[in-house]
């Protein structure tokens, strides 16, 4: 794997890859898009059901991204990897849309299901937070000009906040079990039968794919404009 | 086509929440790629 | 130990002077909490319900005050450098600054708390849960908020950027420390307070370690 991280061997393995990357997104959308709008309604959910096609992976994807970003924070700072610090911050821009998309398409599901378009329910509210997780991790890297510090510092804060998902996600459900009865919400959510796992699977997949193709493209813009900074650096001392 | 685009009363809360998610991944997608080929375009050689 | 002690120390004496941190910490304290019933009115039995979140809301915010302070002075007037070459370590100045920033910041704010409840109605079986919680909670806070004090450390205008880098990471001390009182209130057992303890427990011993990272990244290059 870290054979691969050398920037240069990046660019060109990632030239390779992206278009089969993009055409792979594109059809799992496709079909992904065209399920999630002929399934037949559920019977419990009716309609509505067709949001969770957008929901859950936008969640699925939000989550995932974070646990990328401490992966790839971990070894920037383990083993001073220049891409991996590269990786973990063009991850965070596109962890915090999909938690955004996750936490909006949420609550309009919310609100024919509870009747109010939010409710501060265990898994709104530890995706609230999550939210400013990646804020605060991306304000981090903005606020410190020097990239090899900024880069450390918010790898330490990525790890920190990695350690602390668990608990957070532990609190708020504990929170929420002793502010509203169980009876109003279920905690688990409502079942989904079979015939709605296929679209949703593909969606998902089509997620995570959409994820990583942007995020390679996202560093192979950064690493260019490092090239591009560094040889103005050259040429003009 | 009726059928699909007119899904009973929960209309107003389906649209809305592909159409959240069209915006936020299109919007990605664009802001992505205008940021790459200008990078392309302003690198060396 | 010695050095430390000499730190801790000097850190007391410089908070503790006229017009140090650890009275303006107070005062804020006191205000956010009198400001509160005018935000939400004065019903005696809505205030006793909402005085241990209250209390605890304002007390983080209180300790989120000074904390871009906590290593700046040292690390612009290069002491830090200096201590970094003491017997001390990384580890040492991180934990001694915990220890001085909860005796200057959460321990006054518990004292002064019951003071407060009485304000907002607490009724008088949640005093014991209020100082417990508080007790056991704040040194959690200054140990995350010296975490993330060290993280911000060369940012100049860092302490608007740490009630963003903090306010999730805090919500878990938050929970269980308003839980704790309002178990009390509501005379149930909820357990809260040993969620807290656990939690505490583990954020101070990491604490010291993780600032230490964060200081040493801040002055290393």
């Amino acid at each position: 794997m870290l054979a691969y991280a050398n920037p240069q061997r990046f660019m060109e393995l990632s030239h390779r890859v992206l278009p089969w990357l993009c055409g792979a997104t594109a059809v799992l959308f496709a079909v992904g898009l065209y399920l999630s709008v002929t399934v037949p309604p559920d019977y419990q959910q009716g309609e509505t059901v067709r949001i969770m096609f957008v929901h859950v992976p936008a969640a699925w994807v939000a989550m995932m991204a974070y646990g990328f970003m401490a992966l790839a924070s971990l070894i920037g700072l383990v083993n001073r990897h220049p891409l991996a610090d590269v990786a973990a911050k063009e991850a965070a821009p596109l962890g915090a849309l999909f938690t955004a998309m996750a936490l909006i398409t949420g609550s309009l599901w919310g609100r024919p299901m509870w009747g109010t378009y939010w409710v501060w329910d265990g898994r709104l509210t530890s995706f609230l937070l999550l939210f400013f997780l990646y804020l605060g991790y991306i304000a981090l890297w903005n606020a410190i000009e020097n990239e090899v510090r900024a880069a450390r510092a918010a790898a330490v804060l990525a790890l920190i906040g990695a350690v602390n998902l668990p608990i957070i996600e532990f609190s708020v459900q504990w929170w929420t079990t002793l502010h509203q009865g169980e009876s109003i919400f279920r905690s688990g959510g409502p079942l989904i039968s079979a015939v709605f796992l296929w679209p949703l699977f593909i969606m998902a997949v089509a997620y995570t794919l959409l994820f990583f193709t942007l995020l390679i493209v996202r560093i192979r813009t950064e690493i260019l404009e490092r090239r591009t900074r560094s040889a103005a650096l050259g040429s003009s001392s | 086509m009726h059928a699909i685009i007119g899904i009973g009363k929960y209309a107003a809360f389906i649209w809305p929440a592909y159409g959240i998610s069209a915006i936020g991944i299109i919007g990605a997608v664009a802001l992505t790629m205008l940021a790459y080929y200008r990078a392309k375009r302003q690198s060396p050689k | 130990m010695r050095a430390a002690a000499a730190l801790l120390a000097r850190d007391l004496r410089i908070a503790t002077r006229a017009g140090g941190s650890a009275v303006l910490a107070l005062a804020f304290f006191a205000a956010v909490v009198t400001l509160l019933p005018f935000g939400i009115g004065s019903d005696p039995k809505l205030l006793a319900r909402v005085a241990g979140g209250v209390i605890w809301v304002a007390a983080v915010l209180a300790n989120l005050l000074g904390l871009d302070r906590l290593f700046q002075a040292d690390y612009e007037d290069g002491n830090l450098d200096l201590l970094a070459l003491s017997p001390l370590g990384f580890e040492g100045i991180a934990a001694a600054k915990i220890v001085a920033h909860w005796l200057i910041t959460g321990l006054p704010l518990t004292v002064i708390a019951p003071l407060l409840a009485l304000l907002l109605n607490l009724p008088p079986s949640a005093y014991p849960a209020l100082l417990l919680s508080l007790l056991i909670g704040t040194p959690a806070v200054s140990a995350l908020g010296s975490a993330a004090a060290a993280l911000t450390l060369s940012i100049r205008r860092g302490g608007l950027l740490l009630p963003l880098l903090l306010l999730p990471l805090l919500a878990p001390v938050v929970i269980f420390g308003a839980g704790a009182v309002l178990a009390q209130v509501d005379r149930v057992e909820n357990g809260a307070i040993w969620f807290l303890a656990a939690i505490s427990a583990v954020t101070i011993l990491l604490s010291p370690f993780v600032t230490a990272a964060a200081l040493r990244l801040n002055l290393s290059d």
